[in-house]
């Protein structure tokens, strides 16, 4: 039998190697102290690895005396764990013991529980389809209650209590099988008092198409996702979690509007159960095994990964059913496969992260500061402690030490608040100077203008400026200006008088290509917050590709609808069509690095102005360069875009069968190989 | 008047009463039940879960073992040594062996081999009673499928055995009826060791059958759930210990690879634990009988099986099985190469290990997990793996690892991001030389490339951290009074961006894959092991010329792969090409956390384990390795840099008698990001200098006592109260709970350590 599972072990190696493969860095040895990698968020909004923020104290119920355990919930020392399989609360001390038993002959299949603060214990029983009330102390029913009789419930709407949370003033927040409407909330006496917190449902594309066709709303009719979970906090302000949408995780204030606004990680996740402290921290396990902590606005501070299906090890778990968090920061996590409670304790690093987040929350920056600069210490990745301290920084008026923790942290929004007052500073400084030196500019080109008209002090100068201007290979360029003013004329001097050379466009292309590049780069941070390391060759591949596939297929469709141009014609054209951003990009990129967040609009019409031109003129080049009617052009456009789309697809194509031929080859060559010797 | 007052009293009195006892009476409901800890006054019940967890070392079960075995009239004595007498029942050879001092009797059977044995049909009797149990492949020309048979002495009526006995002991050639593969076995005993041994050459496949894996005398100590007290030893990470549990409590068998999975077979398991020490080990009756099993040759191709009580296996025991084939996937196309799955292959070569385990006899006080470590310290000085270290000096270590460059994916061109050049390295080290006593530097990323880039064939200097003279002298300076500099490099492992020729220089599977696993951020490519070795041949020649003396290399010490490449090259071979290859070195070398069979060219252990993987089977971590290394080595724990609870990491320094060591560059970590090293989240040196200093004077008051010394005993005092004595009788006293602890005169305040001389 022991061979037969040790076999089975190997055979399991070998089959599934991919789930076990684990990085071989230089850095194994970094840390080994608990079987899982603890992450927090980066700079860039990824996950970065950290020191270890929960480490397992051990298996809790050291009695093996559960089956299959769906909930726990902790109040005044005991824990209450849903012993589903043993159809009963069991009540756990400290010491793991197993003191009481709640609800034995009672409970069929109790999912939730909650110890509430008045010395109550609720159950949440799916399989009698009821809410139960237990006195905590002796364990005694006190009440029962089943579906709800009010017309308000909806005729249609079943009650099959899952999940469990009780308010103040006895609130009773239910969570039902399949309940679309929202939270049963309930009365103490168990009357129905509305449901609350409503999840939107949401329409996929196709159905937002069709309801342009469909007169009644019959097929546009969709369900919104139940919420699966809840927990409640001190103040009794209710959290949910909704697996799958963007707003996974909910905090819903009493009107049951969600007022966490950050950004919801792990939504494509299926989050289990959620656990919420005094503090406001939020804690949620998700099906994969994933514990994520958030702070009271909802950012993640720590995740970690404690699933593990085939090893006993201390601190994973096979199937997480539960998790809460107890007044110390301890986390209690139920396995409902290896029936246990695994407990967990916070790390000092952890304690540190919470008594930093605490004081910045309740306004003490100064105070924060010196804890955030120990995490950041400690760790110069954790992005929140920069933000922090960029927050901290600002309002102790250090704004060049608050600027530079803004951009470590890549928080946009307070860089730009720092930046905004730096150049307030600076221009306040400055004001004057800047405006005696435009007031000596302005008299400056005044004199040059007056001499020019009233003396031929200039003349010589103007004649040779003019001489150099009509050389034919300055004129090749200045054609870019031409085109920007009359843009018929040039397409016309391009196409008959020859002005511009395959060789000048060319060059035209290149400076284009570099503008293109150093654009990416040198683009404001605030317009560019992440930029991606660029791959230079993937880079030249699109730009290059995407011009020559244009001016190919332009030609190509124009050579099948009598458009007039030769290849090259259409070449030197598209490319000076790119006029106004050849000479706009540089302005647009100053620009860019001076603003911040409030002017965003006038980067937003700068760009719109500069792609809107180009497109216009690549319309106006194609319709003189083919001599067509303007009918004619959309038409050579449309035909352009849609044969470039053609080509893709085939090369696409060509590429995957292609490889798969390959591939094809290959593997009969082996099994050949295999089979024959 | 006075009956009312009298009344009242009563009333007070049975209310005051009542108020003080009541918190008594919850109280002690409250707790468990046992109440062996009078010492301490009251103890947090997170701490009561946590140090009974197999995190910490528990108590001991000192009750006294009774014989359970006898001497039946089946066997007779072959061998007899001043403490020890040998029995062989002579058909099958089975042992008893006796300590004539005590009686106590140890066995590899139950019973003689006619005996019933409760709890064992009869499939499992003939296991109990083999010398040896093999394993073999036979195909299965109906499915296509190779088939793992087992086969013990008893399988078949055809088995027939030859035998001789010596002065010593006996050999015996064992013909399996049924797999036609024969094998012969020698046994001697030698004072209070018992060998035995297989050799390769006398392994013979007669027919198809063809060898999966040996198990030589596989129940040898077995115990009947928690009938004996006492427990197994798992050489995982510092060490652990299975303490015999009774039956289901936990119902997982393993088998644990020495040295780590081969990866030239297998793909690599997250949550393997590391057997670094070639060893294996029973207590029957703590302090009082104990046998520590080394394997002497053949723990490369080796796995240990680690059994407990459990429904159909009843009896608690472990030991190794030799491997000498595997069954693996070949693959039939490039997406099952990537899954991993293909046609079923068995190996055709068999490995070429010999087999050599010596059980150690521990009888009486030393009958422990640090009896057992001293023990095997004694054979490592022995076959002089081991010398007994005489420093003289009076202040710890400190390691301290510099990262000169590392390589950065540019915008163009790859950039190489200086962390620390060696003018910084000077200045850095001159400081902190200041506050703290002798350091071992590890400089990394110190070559042409930076640390993930470097091509060491080319051995130049990076440029951008200053001149190569600067970091010479710096090496000169720091190679005396106690210091040393080494320089860093990895032959084993390589990079893809270090100019790595997957057609030559890479190892393939056996499957004839290339050998490879992802990094951080790129591939990193398992070099054959002929060519890293000739390359640190060379490398060492061109140190030597520099005056460079030292060198700490990576992967080397933990990573142990056959090759497939251009013929079979098995970890038996590649364990004896690496410690030729190191013996022969004459520089000093550091490895990190090395296996056992590099261990004779350490100079000092690098980041030693502090903690095991935690298996459920695991009842408590002991510091069996450091124990081992104890007055031999520095040794020295991770990096201190990243550890989450410092107080606690820093009692289980003291408590496992490790040096501190740190990462350290100039500039802030933040550079690292989107580098190889982008794990290293906390380095810089201008955040990291006080701390240091702190740390050092902390592990320095304490630690300092017990320089060059090795552990005599280690006892737990209370549950997370642990007392560790060393050879100038300096005891050092750990409290990891948070609660004071007070034994006579003795008091330890919470969580903190205290050592008495």
């Amino acid at each position: 039998m022991m061979k037969k599972i040790l076999i089975g072990f190997l055979v399991l190696l070998c089959t599934f190697p991919t789930l076990f493969i684990q990085i071989q860095a230089d850095t194994q040895f970094y840390q080994d102290d608990v079987p899982y990698q603890t992450f927090t968020v980066d700079f860039a909004g990824k996950l970065t690895p950290t020191q270890t923020a929960f480490r397992p104290v051990g298996v809790f119920n050291k009695d093996r005396v559960l089956n299959n355990p769906q909930d726990v919930s902790i109040r005044n020392g005991l824990v209450y764990v849903a012993d589903a399989g043993n159809k009963r609360i069991a009540v756990f001390n400290y010491a793991g013991s197993l003191v009481q038993s709640i609800g034995g002959g009672i409970l069929v299949n109790p999912q939730g529980v909650y110890a509430s603060r008045d010395g109550f214990v609720y159950v949440a029983d799916k399989g009698a389809a009821q809410v139960f009330k237990f006195d905590a102390i002796n364990g005694a029913l006190l009440q029962a209650f089943g579906r709800p009789s009010e017309p308000l419930f909806g005729a249609n709407s079943v009650f099959v209590p899952m999940k469990i949370a009780v308010g103040a003033g006895e609130n009773i927040y239910v969570i039902g099988d399949g309940s679309t409407s929202g939270v049963i909330q309930l009365n103490y006496d168990g009357s129905f008092l509305g449901y609350f917190g409503v999840n939107l449902s949401s329409k996929p594309f196709i159905q937002r198409v069709a309801d342009w066709f469909v007169v009644t709303d019959a097929y546009a009719k969709t369900t919104p996702p139940s919420p699966t979970n809840i927990a409640i906090n001190a103040q009794s302000l209710v959290y949910t979690s909704t697996p799958f949408t963007d707003q996974a995780l909910k905090k819903l204030d009493i009107k049951g509007i969600n007022i966490l606004t950050t950004t919801n990680y792990n939504e494509t996740k299926n989050i289990v159960d959620l656990s919420v402290n005094d503090e406001g921290y939020v804690f949620a396990i998700y099906d994969d095994g994933l514990v994520a902590e958030y702070d009271p606005s909802g950012n993640l501070l720590f995740t970690f990964n404690v699933l593990q299906a085939n090893l006993e090890i201390l601190g994973l778990v096979s199937v997480p059913s539960g998790i809460e968090v107890d007044s110390d920061g301890y986390l209690f996590i139920t396995d409902s496969l290896k029936n246990r409670v695994v407990v967990f304790e916070p790390t000092q690093f952890n304690l540190l992260v919470h008594s930093a987040i605490n004081q910045y929350n309740i306004g003490g920056y100064a105070e924060s500061r010196l804890l955030f600069e120990e995490i950041e210490r400690q760790n110069v990745n954790f992005a929140l402690a920069h933000s922090a301290l960029g927050k901290a920084y600002f309002q102790e008026g250090r704004i060049d030490e608050a600027l530079e923790q803004y951009r470590l942290a890549n928080d946009v929004g307070g860089y730009s608040e720092t930046y905004w007052k730096i150049r307030d500073l600076w221009l306040k400084e400055h004001l004057s100077t800047v405006f005696l030196g435009l007031i000596v500019l302005i008299a400056l080109s005044i004199t040059i203008k007056q001499l020019k008209k009233r003396t031929t002090l200039f003349a010589p100068a103007q004649e040779r400026w003019s001489l150099w201007m009509k050389h034919k290979v300055v004129r090749q360029y200045t054609l870019l200006f031409d085109i920007l003013k009359h843009p018929m004329n040039s397409y016309y001097e391009i196409k008959r008088e020859k002005r511009a050379t395959t060789s000048s466009a060319t060059v035209l292309l290149m400076v284009m290509f570099v503008l293109y590049l150093w654009m990416q780069q040198a683009i404001g941070y605030l317009f560019n917050p992440y930029p991606e390391s660029i791959n230079l060759l993937s880079q030249t591949a699109i730009f290059f590709g995407g011009i020559g596939l244009f001016v190919f297929t332009n030609y190509l469709i124009a050579t099948l609808s009598d458009g007039e141009g030769w290849l090259k014609d259409v070449y030197i054209s598209s490319i000076y069509s790119l006029a106004p951003m050849l000479l706009f990009i540089i302005p647009y990129v100053a620009l860019s690095n001076i603003t911040t967040l409030n002017e965003t609009v006038i980067i937003r019409i700068a760009e719109f102005v500069m792609i809107g031109w180009t497109l216009l003129l690549v319309f106006l080049s194609v319709k003189e360069i083919h001599n067509y009617e303007i009918m004619e052009t959309v038409k050579n456009l449309l035909m352009t875009l849609f044969s470039m789309l053609i080509i893709v697809l085939i090369g696409f194509i060509l590429y995957v069968f292609g490889s798969q031929l390959i591939d094809f080859i290959i593997e009969w060559g082996k099994e050949a190989w295999n089979r024959v010797f | 008047m006075s009956f009312k007052i009298m009344f009242k009293r009563i009333i007070l009195i049975g209310l005051f009463v009542a108020m003080v006892c009541l918190p008594i009476v919850v109280f002690s409901s409250s707790q468990v039940a046992d109440d062996e800890l009078p010492e301490i006054e009251s103890l947090n019940l997170f701490d009561e879960t946590k140090l009974r967890s197999n995190q910490f070392t528990q108590m001991d079960d000192l009750r006294l073992v009774q014989n359970h075995l006898t001497i039946p009239p089946t066997f007779v004595l072959v061998a007899q040594s001043s403490q020890y007498r040998l029995y062989v029942e002579l058909d099958n050879f089975a042992f008893r062996l006796e300590h004539i001092d005590s009686g106590y009797i140890r066995g590899s059977s139950l019973a003689d081999k006619d005996t019933n044995v409760s709890f064992f049909n009869q499939t499992f009797r003939g296991y109990l009673n083999s010398a040896a149990v093999i394993e073999y492949y036979s195909y299965d020309s109906l499915n296509g499928l190779y088939i793992v048979k087992t086969e013990s002495m008893f399988t078949s009526s055809l088995t027939r055995v030859d035998y001789e006995l010596t002065n010593n002991g006996f050999i015996a050639t064992i013909h399996y009826g049924d797999s036609k593969i024969s094998l012969t076995i020698q046994m001697y005993l030698d004072e209070e060791n018992l060998h035995v041994l297989v050799d390769n050459d006398s392994i013979v496949e007669a027919g198809t059958g063809l060898l999966h894996r040996i198990r030589l005398y596989p129940y040898f100590g077995a115990v009947l759930a928690d009938t004996v007290p006492g427990y197994m030893i798992v050489p995982d990470g510092p060490g652990a210990l299975v303490r015999y549990r009774a039956l289901n409590q936990v119902t997982d068998a393993y088998s644990f690879t020495y040295y780590g999975s081969d990866i030239g077979v297998f793909n690599p398991i997250a949550n393997a634990p590391s057997l670094s020490l070639p060893i294996f080990g029973m207590v029957h009756g703590i302090n009082q009988h104990a046998f520590l099993g080394i394997i002497v040759e053949g723990a490369s191709t080796a796995v240990l099986i680690v059994n407990p009580s459990r429904q159909l296996m009843r009896y608690h025991h472990t030991g190794p099985e030799f491997v000498y084939r595997q069954l693996y996937n070949s693959p039939v196309s490039r997406a099952s190469a990537q899954a991993g799955s293909g046609r079923q292959v068995v190996q055709l070569e068999k490995y070429s290990t010999n087999i050599h385990i010596q059980y150690k006899m521990i009888d009486g006080e030393q009958a422990n997990y640090v009896g057992m470590a001293r023990s095997f310290q004694e054979y490592a000085i022995d076959q002089e793996i081991l010398s007994v270290q005489n420093t003289f000096r009076t202040d710890i270590q400190t390691m301290l690892e510099l990262i000169g460059a590392e390589r950065k994916e540019g915008f163009i061109f790859d950039e190489l991001v200086p962390l620390t050049t060696f003018e910084q390295a000077k200045i850095l080290l001159s400081e902190i030389e200041e506050v703290i006593g002798p350091m071992t530097i590890i400089y990394k990323g110190v070559f042409q490339g930076g640390h993930s880039g470097a091509n060491h064939a080319g051995n130049r200097f990076a440029s951008i951290l200053g001149r190569g003279q600067e970091l010479l002298d710096l090496i000169a300076q720091y190679s005396s009074n106690g210091n040393d500099l080494a320089l860093y490099l990895d032959v084993i492992q390589k990079y893809a961006s270090q100019r790595v020729s997957t057609y030559r220089d890479v190892s393939q599977k056996v499957n004839l894959q290339l050998q490879l696993s992802k990094a951080e951020t790129m591939t990193r490519y398992y070099i054959q092991p002929i060519a890293a070795m000739n390359e640190f041949t060379k490398l060492q020649t061109s140190f030597t010329k520099q005056d460079i003396f030292s060198m700490a290399l990576g992967s080397i010490g933990s990573v142990l792969y056959s090759d497939y490449k251009d013929g079979m090259l098995d970890r038996y071979e590649v364990e004896a090409l690496y410690r030729s290859t190191m013996e022969e070195s004459v520089l000093r070398m550091y490895y990190y956390r090395p296996n056992f069979y590099l261990w004779s060219s350490l100079v000092a252990y690098l980041s030693g384990p502090m903690s095991t993987k935690q298996y459920a089977i695991y009842t408590d971590t002991v510091p069996f390795l450091s124990i081992v290394l104890s007055g031999t080595m520095d040794q020295f724990a991770p990096y201190f840099n990243f550890a989450a609870n410092k107080e606690e990491t820093m009692l289980s320094m003291i408590d496992f008698n490790l040096y501190p060591s740190y990462i350290l560059t100039h500039s802030s970590a933040y550079a690292l990001q989107n580098t190889e090293l982008r794990r290293i989240y906390s380095s810089s040196y201008s955040t990291w200098k006080n701390r240091i200093q702190d740390d050092y004077t902390q592990l320095n008051t304490i630690l300092s006592q017990v320089i060059d010394q090795t552990v005599v005993s280690r006892t737990m005092l209370a549950f997370g109260v642990v007392k560790t004595t060393y050879s100038n009788q300096v005891h050092i006293y750990v409290n990891y709970t948070n609660d004071v602890f007070r034994d006579g005169e003795l008091s330890i305040p919470p969580r903190s350590a205290l050592g008495v001389s």
